[in-house]
């Protein structure tokens, strides 16, 4: 059988070769997703102008001031003061708690607990957690802190209901990052003759770090940005007198940037839009901020190994 | 005429290797006894991978386990130093007496065992650390109080490996070619001062070069340590073991043993058709 | 006789890795043991035919004897190299040199039970009345043996052109038994009382120039072993 092609079967290749004209369906799907994007980036887009615009007069008249001074029924002299101090030992709070459990849990489920019906009843209750409204937090907070325990309507209580909430995150997440770990490398490990605990310790902890941080972190965002579970257990939404010691601070009445912003939407005065718009720009910018460390780091740790 | 040259000197016996000594091979088979597998039998939940296995494995000596794929070669291996014990539905039934004392028995801790009876495995997996650090790990585990450099080198030195990392320790074991990684998971194994080694197929994600240098290894290692080698490749069992077991699958899709021997006897005049069919790639 | 256990033949050049130093080994020490074959023959050629030169029937005996230590080695010889190439998978020119050794013995294995049937031929003559042997036959037995050792010096170095050369002397010792037939043919005619002795020497003579046959087989082997052809060098 001869290898050589005729003249008109080498057309036929060099025609399919360069495909059979103009695909135009791609192309309108092309379009469609790209319009797709730009309307959800556009939307963002166009919220973040509005309340930028409106927070101007405030972070530029008075920006230190604003970022220091407590609450006042008065809009010329209110600040987020207490709000940023507030916020700062919840996340304190809900990082001390929240994530040695949550990590710990995780480390459990994966690296431990034999697979059995109970475990997987966990697990798919963990998931089912980790949707619930936040507001059922609050409603669990309340009754559970603030009454049962007889707590009052301290920041403390505050953390902990806020500690519960990002919980399930921690623990899904976490359980995510050691699930990547590949198991040749805990095989490995345990063929040496090393325990289970030294197998995590050593090997399997140190290479999930990475990811167990960007989960981490992700949830300690989540938690600073929680309006409805701070409002049920008694965040002050008005005005509170300063404190002045730290014990102060965490037995003593509190509120933090989500619950001011709630106050201050809801107020008559003008003045209050500007205060309003100022607060929420705080609040996305340290957001965003959170989140760009946790992308960051997880790049910087993806390239070394 | 009177013949003038004087006879030439010669040594009448001849040199024998051990390949050349009669069937029966009296020292592979004089050996002590490292492994007496007594009717061992290994579950995966109702399924029934190996079917009463009984041999013996013997010091200082490599046995080669060779097999059509799925026969339960590697769950035989695993058996030796608990690592079945890894997947929960695995149980098992019989005896694998180590030196006399039953591995499974309710005393034994697998974590000592696994101390004693080293593996390496099919895909090289160094740890994502650095290589001296790979080596250091399984003498840190259990609790080594003298010098672990000193024990690193020796280590990296057993496994021919030493002459091409002395000068990057500190670098990661990851970044070492595939035949290097090989050697490292190797040292990383001898480190504890194992009695034992076996290896799931280490040669098949490798190039023949890095091959031959491993087979070469066995053949060095095998003064101080009892080797026992999972192989898909015939001629790999051929060329580096001393005994060979061969198994294969029954109807039940349970493993079962069929012939075990000198290796020079197993691949020159095997005693059972099966096994010469397997060799000579009759079937696989 | 030299022995060297070198690698002459086993052709890995400088700068390369050893990679199979076991089956290396392996092969020199195979090449030893055939070296070794190769002087227990010539010893019992030698042996045999000062026997048969000195009427010396013990020293007959001691080659017939002995012939059983020539036997048991190329059987380990043969189980060797069947086992080696079972198991080592040898290619190219490992499969030809393990063809060549294994053929070289069985030669050798040959010349020695010609050895030990001059040495039942010297004990026969021995109990006939003396007549002198013909000189002819030391001769023969001088060349045989130095044949021999040219072919195994072939073999050691794996040289076409030494095989050659081996092959080519063999023509003179079939001018030798040409004139051993010829001067036993005489000695008959003119002694018919002597013909036994006559004939015991010239069976003698004969079983020498198979030997010379089988020397030039062996080097037809090693010009095997270098070009993968089977030449008839000895036509």
């Amino acid at each position: 059988m001869r290898a050589a092609t005729s003249p008109s079967a080498s057309q036929t290749v060099a025609l399919r070769l360069r495909g059979g004209g103009f695909e135009w369906r791609s192309y309108l799907l092309h379009g469609a997703m790209l319009l797709a994007m730009l309307l959800a980036l556009g939307i963002l887009l166009v919220l973040l102008a509005d309340v930028a615009v409106r927070a101007l007069p405030v972070l530029t008249e008075r920006p230190l001031d604003f970022l220091t001074s407590n609450l006042s029924s008065r809009p010329a002299r209110a600040g987020i003061g207490q709000g940023l101090a507030g916020s700062l030992l919840l996340v304190l709070f809900v990082a001390v708690l929240a994530i040695p459990v949550g990590v710990g849990a995780a480390v459990y489920l994966e690296e431990y607990a034999r697979d059995t019906a109970v475990t997987r009843f966990v697990r798919t209750n963990i998931r089912n957690l980790a949707g619930v409204p936040a507001i059922v937090y609050g409603l669990l907070g309340l009754a559970v802190f603030v009454t049962l325990l007889g707590l009052g309507k301290i920041l403390v209580v505050g953390g902990l209901t806020l500690a519960i909430l990002v919980l399930p995150i921690v623990v899904i997440t976490t359980s995510e990052a050691l699930r990547a770990v590949p198991a040749s490398i805990r095989e490995a490990a345990l063929a040496v003759g090393a325990t289970r605990w030294e197998t995590v310790r050593s090997h399997v902890l140190p290479y999930a770090a990475p990811g167990i941080l960007t989960g981490t972190i992700l949830s300690l965002a989540r938690a600073f940005g929680e309006t409805a579970p701070l409002l049920m257990v008694g965040a002050v939404a008005g005005t509170f007198s300063a404190h002045e010691g730290l014990v102060e601070q965490l037995t003593g009445p509190y509120t933090a940037l989500p619950t001011i912003v709630f106050n201050w939407a809801g107020q008559p005065q003008d003045e209050f839009r500007s205060l309003t718009a100022a607060t929420i720009v705080v609040l996305v910018a340290v957001i965003l901020l959170v989140n760009g460390t946790a992308i960051l780091l997880r790049n910087r740790y993806d390239r070394r190994w | 005429m009177t013949i003038t040259q004087p006879p030439p000197v010669v040594e009448v016996r001849p040199r024998m290797t051990i390949e050349t000594r009669e069937a029966g091979h009296p020292d592979l088979a004089d050996a002590e006894i490292v492994f007496d597998v007594q009717g061992f039998s290994a579950y995966y939940g109702a399924f029934r991978a190996l079917k009463e296995i009984t041999f013996q494995i013997r010091a200082q000596q490599i046995t080669a386990i060779i097999g059509p794929s799925g026969c339960g070669k590697s769950t035989l291996l695993r058996g030796f130093n608990r690592m079945n014990d890894l997947v929960q539905s695995a149980r098992s039934e019989g005896q694998v007496l180590y030196h006399g004392v039953d591995l499974y028995g309710p005393e034994v801790d697998p974590v000592e065992v696994r101390r004693r009876i080293g593996m390496v495995f099919q895909k090289p997996n160094p740890f994502p650390k650095s290589i001296y650090d790979n080596v250091a790990f399984g003498p840190r585990v259990a609790g080594f109080k003298g010098n672990v450099d000193e024990r690193v080198e020796q280590s990296l030195r057993r496994a021919a490996l030493w002459d091409e990392v002395k000068d990057k320790l500190d670098t990661p074991g990851t970044a070492l070619s595939g035949g290097q990684q090989q050697r490292l998971c190797i040292a990383r194994a001898i480190a504890v001062e194992p009695d034992v080694i076996l290896m799931d197929e280490p040669c098949s994600a490798l190039d023949p070069v890095a091959t031959l240098r491993i087979e070469e290894l066995m053949h060095e290692l095998k003064q101080n340590y009892t080797i026992v080698i999972v192989t898909h490749n015939m001629q790999q069992a051929a060329r580096a073991s001393d005994v060979t077991a061969f198994l294969t699958m029954g109807e039940d899709r349970a493993g079962y043993l069929v012939e075990m021997d000198t290796t020079d006897k197993i691949f020159t005049r095997p005693e059972h058709r099966l096994t010469e069919d397997y060799i000579t790639g009759r079937f696989g | 006789m030299e022995e060297r256990g070198d690698q002459a033949g086993v052709g890995v050049g400088h700068g390369h890795e050893h990679l199979r130093p076991t089956f290396e080994q392996a092969l020199a020490d195979l090449k030893d043991n055939v070296l070794r074959l190769g002087a227990l023959v010539e010893r019992a050629v030698e042996r045999a035919a000062r026997a048969l030169v000195e009427r010396d029937v013990e020293l007959a005996d001691q080659v017939r004897w002995q012939d059983a230590d020539v036997n048991e080695l190329q059987r380990s010889i043969n189980q060797e190299i069947t086992s080696l190439i079972a198991r080592q998978g040898p290619v190219a020119r490992d499969v030809r040199e393990l063809l060549a050794l294994y053929h070289a013995a069985a030669e050798l294995e040959r010349m020695g039970d010609y050895a030990t049937s001059i040495a039942k031929l010297a004990q026969q003559l021995a109990s006939e009345p003396e007549e002198p042997i013909f000189r002819q036959i030391p001769e023969m037995e001088q060349l045989c043996r130095s044949q021999l050792r040219a072919a195994m010096r072939a073999l050691v170095d794996v040289s076409e052109a030494e095989a050659r050369e081996v092959c080519a002397g063999d023509d003179e010792l079939d001018h030798l038994y040409a004139s051993v037939y010829e001067a036993s043919i005489a000695l008959m005619e003119k002694s018919p009382d002597r013909a036994r002795q006559a004939t015991h020497m010239l069976f003698a003579a004969h079983h020498l120039e198979r030997l010379g046959d089988r020397v030039t087989n062996i080097g037809e082997d090693v010009v095997f072993l270098v070009t993968g052809q089977i030449e008839d060098l000895n036509p």
